[in-house]
C-alpha cells in the first residue's frame, strides 16, 4: 500500500482549507452557484438530480482497513448510511449536505484520502487491475507506475484545463482486468526480449456516445520514459484536441479524425523535446514508491482443513468456485466480494458491510482491499486456511453472494434514480434481471456472462463492452432499452453491436429471457460461454430470438 | 456570474492591470519593446523567439492551451518575457507561473472582482507542488 508522506498530507490539508473557505463564501451568498461550480468540481463535488454527490478517489482501487473504516464512518455520519462503489474504482456519497462537505474532506484527509481531480477536464484517478500485486498472471505490479502517474498528474500546471476529462488505466497482466483499451491512454506492463520492463501503449479508447477501441500507439516504451512520453501525449492533446464541441473533445476524436499515424508522429516529435527537458524522478523517489508496494509477509499454515471443508460444505465450495482467483502464493487466494446481492443496488454497501470488509481485510488480507471496476470489493491476500472464516463472516454481513462473473454480477450506472444526465432507470432493471435468473436458479447453468447497463448514452455502465449490453434511452417520454450484443473487455476489446429496436421497460426482461433461452439451446456444450457461442454463430440466431417473427409482424 | 466575468474580461481595452509577482501595476505601453501576441492556435515552430516579449491570449479561462504554449516556449529556449493576457482566473495564476509565465494582464473589471490580495495569496500556491517534487527530489 502506498502511504502518504508529509508532502502528500500537507497538500491535501491545504486543499481542504481552501475549499472550506469557498464553501463558506457559497453559503453566505458571496459566490453564486455558477462561480462555485468550477471550484466544487475541482474537489469532486457534483450537483445531481436530488442532492450534491461527492466522488472520492481511491487511487488505482487500492485501500487499507483504516481508510475503509473511515468510509463507513462518513456514510454513517453525513450520508444515508451507505456508499456507492463506481466503475472507475472510486466511491461516491449520494446525499452529503454542502455545509458538511469540508468536514467530510477533512475526515478523508485524516486517512490520506481526497476527492481531488475526480471531476473536471483534467487527468482523473488512474485506474488499475483490481488483482494488482496478488494475481499469479501479472508480469509486474502496475501500482507503482499508477502511483507515479498520480503524483505526476495531481495539480499538473498544464493539464487542469484540457479540452475534456482524461482517463488513464494500467494493467500489469496480459489478462487486462483494467479494460485499458477503453481509456484515453491504456498502459500494459510487459518485458522486452532482454527482460527489461516497459509499457505497451494504447491511445484514444473510450466508451460514451462514440465508443472507440484504443489503438496501439507504441509496442514498447522503456519504463524510465513513462513520464516524458505521457507528457508528450498530453501536450499534443491539450494543444490540438477539439474545444468547439464538448462531444468531440476527447482524445479519441482527435485520433479518429487525424489517424493514429499522424498523432503518433506529433507525439514522437514532442517526446524528443520532453526527453531533453525532463528531469527524471530520482532513484530514491522511485524506490520509495516501490517500497510501499512490497509483497506482504505471507504466512505459512496448514491448509488441510480448508480442503476438507471444500468437500463437505457445498455452500462454501460454491462460493470458492465463483469468487476466488489464483494468487501468486499457492497457499493464498484472491477473494472477490460481490456487491451484487440479489435485489440490491449494484455497487452499494452499507456502513456495516463496509466495516465488516475493513475488519476482514485487517484480520485476513494483510490490511489490503481493492475496488474493482465491476463494482465489487477484493480481499487480495487471504490464506487458504482463513477462507472458511472469511466466508462465514461474509455470510453474516449478507456479503457472501457467489455470483462473480455470472449474469447477476451486473455493472449498472446510477441511472435516473440519482443521475442528472440519465434518460432511463438502470438500477431497477439490474435488480429485476438478477432476481429473475437467481430465482430460477439459472445463473450457474448460464455460466460466465457479462451484462452491463447504462441509463444514458454516456455509457457509465460500460454497456458497449458487455457480452449483453443494455442502453436506457427516452423515446416519446417513455423509457426504451436498446440491447447490444457481443461486446468484449480486455485486450481483445470489442464494441457490442446494436441488436435492433429498443424495448419498453415491460418488454425488456422477456426479451433478455428469450435471448438467454436461445443461447442455452444453441451452445455446443455447457462450457461454451454466451460470448463464445455468439462469436461462433454470429448475431443472427440471437437477433431472431430477441425479435421473434410474430412480434415483428405485430410491429409492422 | 462567471459568464458575466467572461464578457468583462474579453473586453480588454487600454485600461488594464498587470499582475507581477502578486502585485498590481498599471499597464504601461513601452514602445521600445519588441513584442508578439499569439493565441491558442499558435504553432510553436512558427513563433519568432527573438522577441523581447510574447503575449499569450487566454480567450476563455477553460481553454488551457496557453499553459502548454508557455511551457513549450521555455522548453524551446525562449528567455524573454511571457505575458498571459485575458481570461485567466486568480486560481490559475500559480499554474501559469509554473508554466513559465512572468506576468498577467487583466482588465480593470477583473482586477476589481479579484483583488490583489487574492493574487498574492494564489502565488503562494505556485511552490511546493507534486511535479517539482518529482523532478527535484
Amino acid at each position: 500500500m502506498y502511504q502518504y508522506n508529509q508532502f502528500d498530507r500537507h497538500f491535501v490539508a491545504n486543499r481542504v482549507k481552501q475549499f472550506r473557505s469557498q464553501v463558506m463564501r457559497r453559503l453566505d451568498g458571496s459566490l453564486s452557484e455558477e462561480e462555485f461550480r468550477p471550484l466544487r468540481l475541482m474537489n469532486g463535488l457534483y450537483l445531481q438530480l436530488h442532492a450534491y454527490m461527492l466522488r472520492v478517489a481511491i487511487p488505482y482501487g487500492s485501500l487499507n482497513s483504516k481508510q475503509m473504516h473511515q468510509l463507513a464512518y462518513i456514510a454513517n455520519k453525513y450520508d444515508k448510511n451507505y456508499a456507492h462503489f463506481t466503475t472507475r474504482q472510486n466511491v461516491q456519497f449520494n446525499w452529503p449536505k454542502l455545509k458538511d462537505v469540508p468536514d467530510i474532506l477533512n475526515d478523508l484527509a485524516q486517512v490520506d484520502m481526497h476527492a481531488i481531480q475526480t471531476s473536471g477536464n483534467c487527468i482523473r484517478n488512474v485506474t488499475s487491475d483490481h488483482f494488482a500485486g496478488a494475481s499469479i498472471d501479472e508480469v509486474a505490479d502496475p501500482r507503482p507506475s499508477a502511483e507515479l502517474l498520480r503524483q505526476y498528474s495531481t495539480d499538473h500546471p498544464q493539464f487542469q484545463f484540457l479540452p475534456r476529462k482524461f482517463k488513464i488505466a494500467i494493467s500489469g497482466s496480459p489478462k487486462d482486468r483494467a479494460v485499458i483499451r477503453s481509456n484515453d491512454i491504456g498502459l500494459l506492463l510487459k518485458k522486452d526480449k532482454q527482460g527489461n520492463l516497459g509499457y505497451e501503449i494504447y491511445l484514444g479508447g473510450g466508451l460514451g456516445r462514440s465508443p472507440f477501441v484504443g489503438k496501439l500507439l507504441k509496442g514498447f516504451l522503456p519504463k524510465a520514459d513513462l513520464l516524458p512520453y505521457i507528457e508528450a501525449i498530453m501536450v499534443v492533446y491539450n494543444l490540438n484536441g477539439r474545444r468547439d464541441n464538448k462531444y468531440k473533445a476527447r482524445i479519441k476524436i482527435l485520433v479518429h479524425e487525424n489517424g493514429i499515424k499522424k498523432i503518433k508522429q506529433e507525439i514522437e516529435e514532442n517526446f524528443l523535446i520532453q526527453k531533453k527537458n525532463f528531469k527524471q524522478p530520482s532513484d530514491k523517489l522511485i524506490s520509495a514508491i516501490n517500497e510501499r508496494f512490497k509483497l506482504p509477509n505471507f504466512k505459512q499454515a496448514n491448509i488441510d482443513d480448508y480442503k476438507t471443508e471444500l468437500k463437505q460444505n457445498a455452500q462454501f465450495s460454491n462460493f470458492i468456485k465463483n469468487n476466488i482467483n489464483e494468487h501468486k502464493n499457492k497457499d493464498y487466494a484472491i477473494v472477490s466480494v460481490s456487491l451484487k446481492n440479489i435485489g440490491e443496488t449494484p455497487g452499494d454497501a452499507t456502513s456495516d458491510q463496509i466495516k465488516t470488509l475493513a475488519g476482514l481485510a485487517k484480520q485476513y488480507s494483510h490490511d489490503e482491499l481493492r475496488i474493482s471496476h465491476e463494482q465489487n470489493i477484493i480481499l487480495p491476500h487471504v490464506h487458504k486456511s482463513d477462507l472458511s472464516g472469511v466466508f462465514k463472516e461474509l455470510q453474516k454481513a449478507n456479503l457472501a453472494t457467489n455470483n462473480i462473473g455470472l449474469i447477476s454480477d451486473i455493472i449498472a450506472c446510477p441511472g435516473m434514480d440519482y443521475c442528472a444526465l440519465a434518460t432511463a432507470r438502470s438500477i431497477p432493471v439490474a435488480k429485476q434481471i438478477a432476481k429473475h435468473f437467481n430465482e430460477l436458479n439459472l445463473e450457474e447453468e448460464i455460466g460466465q456472462l457479462k451484462l452491463k447497463i447504462s441509463g444514458c448514452i454516456n455509457a457509465c455502465g460500460h454497456h458497449h463492452v458487455g457480452h449483453i449490453g443494455i442502453l436506457g434511452l427516452e423515446k416519446q417520454g417513455k423509457e426504451s432499452y436498446q440491447i447490444t450484443l457481443g461486446g468484449e473487455e480486455n485486450l481483445s476489446m470489442n464494441i457490442g453491436k446494436r441488436a435492433g429496436p429498443g424495448f419498453s421497460s415491460d418488454e425488456l426482461l422477456p426479451a433478455i429471457k428469450r435471448l438467454i433461452k436461445a443461447y442455452l439451446n444453441l451452445r455446443n456444450n455447457p462450457d461454451e460461454s454466451f460470448l463464445s457461442s455468439y462469436k461462433r454463430l454470429g448475431k443472427k440466431p440471437f437477433i431472431n430470438a430477441l425479435y421473434p417473427k410474430e412480434e415483428q409482424a405485430n410491429v409492422a | 456570474m462567471l459568464h458575466k466575468q467572461q464578457k468583462a474580461f474579453s473586453n480588454i481595452t487600454a485600461k488594464s492591470t498587470i499582475v507581477r509577482n502578486g502585485f498590481f501595476e498599471k499597464a504601461e505601453i513601452d514602445s521600445s519593446k519588441n513584442t508578439l501576441e499569439i493565441d491558442g492556435n499558435a504553432k510553436i515552430s512558427q513563433i519568432d523567439l527573438s522577441k523581447d516579449m510574447i503575449i499569450i491570449k487566454f480567450e476563455k479561462f477553460a481553454d488551457g492551451r496557453g499553459f502548454s504554449l508557455a511551457k513549450l516556449l521555455r522548453q524551446n529556449g525562449y528567455k524573454g518575457i511571457i505575458r498571459a493576457k485575458g481570461n485567466l482566473l486568480v486560481d490559475q495564476y500559480p499554474l501559469a507561473i509554473r508554466c513559465g509565465v512572468d506576468e498577467v494582464e487583466i482588465s480593470f473589471a477583473h482586477a476589481q472582482h479579484q483583488p490583489k490580495e487574492q493574487w498574492r495569496e494564489a502565488l503562494t500556491r505556485a511552490n511546493n507542488n507534486y511535479l517539482d517534487r518529482l523532478m527535484l527530489a
